[in-house]
């Protein structure tokens, strides 16, 4: 039943309306012209041509529209392989950590037990360390394989040694997003604990009360209505995936992912096109395009998903 | 009888809780927590690169000793990374709350709107800012950009002038405008956040407001926001981590010690000594924050 205002009103609520819209607009087209510079930016120099560029009539748009900087973007960074190099490595660990990172904050969002004020502890700490503090000893681990030494004790006792090498293959990736523990895992679980706690216990009473066991609730009674969070999970885990260089870096030798490459993308123009130095105007239009290319999947995917942040409201099915 | 069974069932949802979290358990214990041991180890002894690997002599406190008596640059630089990242807080929350409140109403180009916001959660100090500084010869950032050639696009200035304020007040104003506009660099993540809290509320709560004939104002103020309390809770957290632990000028310093100098030793040391001062600030305001305020509204 629909609560309807009466007509006296509407002339006021017109205007209230119109302006409310208009406000809106203004904000959110200020804050979009700071956030849409450097996006502008990157289309036009993009786009011009190395006569262009030097021009200095030229400011944004070019005189003609010149693709070759796609091209040569395209080629210098060998897009379609580091492209499945990202996809392989990093976007896999993404949706490894997006499902076990929730099977383990569930875990430390709803259970009480002993010594789970240090394990929230020893979360923060993971969600505040940087990386670069701890790559060290962690390569120096995936360069023998070995758990807490156990198996450095094993070889030493029978001399077989089952200490694998598994730098440069994608498992230094998969491994640790197994366990919760790879990039970013601890916020990723942070943001699910958060969610988690807010969701009504009646339905898990309820399942429980039917009989349901802990993990039969968390797969058909918490997963379900947590839609939007785990979309959001998703979002977060594959977009910092998508951007990860620094332990891509560390990790892998060759087939390297985009990030890496658009990071070191001056020095490996100059490889790729022999007589062109790294201030030359067509090195910085083909970074540029190389920035587009970089940006034009994630950003495609997130237009596409970003319907059912709002189709899901009601998913979360109980009154009062 | 009755208290027996019921201590079973706790005690079976608590073995229950530690299977959910074992396997997260090892994990740290393996990939985390002997890393981290290790750079404790390489804190407090004197570390040398040698053919072999890392060759450690204890050597005790020496070098936080050196780091807070001798190093000049790491105290100056240490109230700065902090009082900066405090001030920045309550704005960063306050404007990603009311843009998650904007992009969740309906109108037209919504889709493109969340398209644009979604920019800063996407390129926000990632390698395409690398690659910018490059093509721009460093000229452009994230933090020091855009906003004053916006503001003087709209003629702000002119604007300020013709309303004959006083110099201070306009030098306040437009300092403040455009630490605020180049603030929504930083607000990507925290929208975001907003945007899928503002998804988990009831849509009942919002119909009874209504028939009970509640303002926009009153319904943002008693229902928004005090249903938001975890999320506002999720945002403080996140916020603080990035404003102190990522990219701030002690972090970087500290991690060129480590990855560019080869310092294993002090770089640990100055690491370890700042993450345990802002251990301490993250401590103190979730607690304040949980206790004055989440308490209330729950």
């Amino acid at each position: 039943m629909q609560f309807k205002r009466p007509d006296l009103y509407k002339g006021a609520d017109f205007a209230r309306r119109w302006s409310v819209s208009i406000m809106r607009a203004i904000f959110l087209i200020s804050f979009s012209y700071i956030l849409l510079y450097p996006v502008f930016y990157m289309f036009s120099y993009a786009l011009q041509s190395p006569a262009d560029m030097r021009d200095p009539t030229v400011e944004w748009v070019p005189k003609e529209w010149f693709f070759e900087n796609f091209s040569t973007a395209f080629g210098t960074m060998d897009y379609w392989a580091s492209l499945k190099n990202t996809l392989s490595m990093e976007i896999v660990s993404a949706f490894l950590q997006t499902i076990f990172c929730a099977v383990y904050a569930y875990g430390l969002a709803r259970f009480e037990f002993r010594f789970k004020n240090v394990l929230m502890f020893f979360l923060v700490l993971t969600i505040l360390l940087p990386d670069v503090m701890l790559v060290l000893p962690r390569l120096m681990n995936f360069k023998q394989l070995d758990f807490l030494g156990l198996l450095g004790l094993f070889n030493n006792l029978t001399g077989i040694d089952l200490r694998i090498n598994i730098v440069d293959t994608p498992w230094t990736f998969y491994l640790p997003s197994l366990f919760g523990v790879g990039l970013q895992g601890g916020l990723l679980m942070y943001i699910y604990i958060q969610f988690f706690k807010g969701l009504p216990r009646e339905l898990e009473d309820a399942a429980a009360i039917d009989g349901a066991g802990p993990f039969k609730t968390f797969l058909r009674i918490i997963v379900p209505s947590s839609g939007v969070v785990i979309l959001t999970v998703a979002v977060f885990a594959v977009v910092w995936h998508w951007n990860d260089y620094y332990l891509a870096m560390m990790y892998t030798s060759a087939n390297r992912p985009l990030a890496v490459i658009l990071q070191d993308f001056s020095s490996y123009i100059v490889r790729y096109v022999t007589e062109i130095s790294t201030r030359d105007p067509r090195a910085i239009s083909a970074a540029m395009a190389a920035c587009l290319l970089f940006i034009a999947p994630p950003t495609i995917g997130y237009i596409i998903v970003q319907r059912k942040f709002i189709e899901s409201i009601d998913r979360v099915g109980i009154v009062g | 009888m009755k208290a027996k069974k019921s201590k079973g069932v706790e005690t079976l949802r608590r073995r229950y809780g530690m299977a959910f979290v074992a396997p997260w358990v090892f994990g740290v214990v393996v990939f985390v927590l002997v890393p981290l041991l290790s750079t404790i180890w390489y804190s407090v002894s004197s570390v040398k690169l040698t053919e072999n690997g890392l060759e450690t002599t204890f050597i005790g406190f020496q070098h936080y000793k050196t780091i807070l008596f001798e190093n000049s640059y790491f105290l100056k630089t240490l109230p700065g990374s902090l009082t900066g990242g405090l001030t920045k807080l309550p704005i960063i929350v306050a404007l990603s709350l009311i843009l998650a409140v904007i992009l969740n109403q309906k109108f037209r180009g919504r889709t493109m709107a969340r398209a644009v916001f979604f920019l800063p959660v996407l390129i926000a100090s990632s390698v395409v800012m690398t690659c910018m500084a490059y093509a721009t010869d460093g000229e452009w950032s994230p933090t020091a950009g855009t906003a004053n050639t916006y503001m003087d696009a709209i003629n702000f200035n002119a604007i300020l002038q013709n309303l004959n304020l006083p110099t201070d007040i306009q030098e306040l104003l437009t300092g403040y405008l455009s630490t605020t506009f180049n603030l929504i660099w930083s607000c990507g993540v925290q929208t975001l956040l907003f945007v899928s809290g503002l998804q988990t509320i009831p849509s009942q709560l919002y119909e009874v407001s209504r028939v009970e004939g509640a303002s926009a104002w009153e319904t943002f103020w008693f229902v928004t926001v005090p249903m938001m309390g975890r999320i506002i809770q999720l945002v403080l957290f996140y916020t603080m981590i990035e404003t102190f632990a990522k990219n701030t000028s002690i972090v970087n310093y500290a991690l060129g010690y480590i990855s560019d100098k080869l310092v294993y030793d002090e770089g640990s040391a100055m690491l370890w000594f700042y993450f345990m001062v802002v251990g301490v600030i993250l401590g103190t305001v979730l607690f304040l924050y949980n206790r004055l305020i989440l308490r209330r509204w729950e």
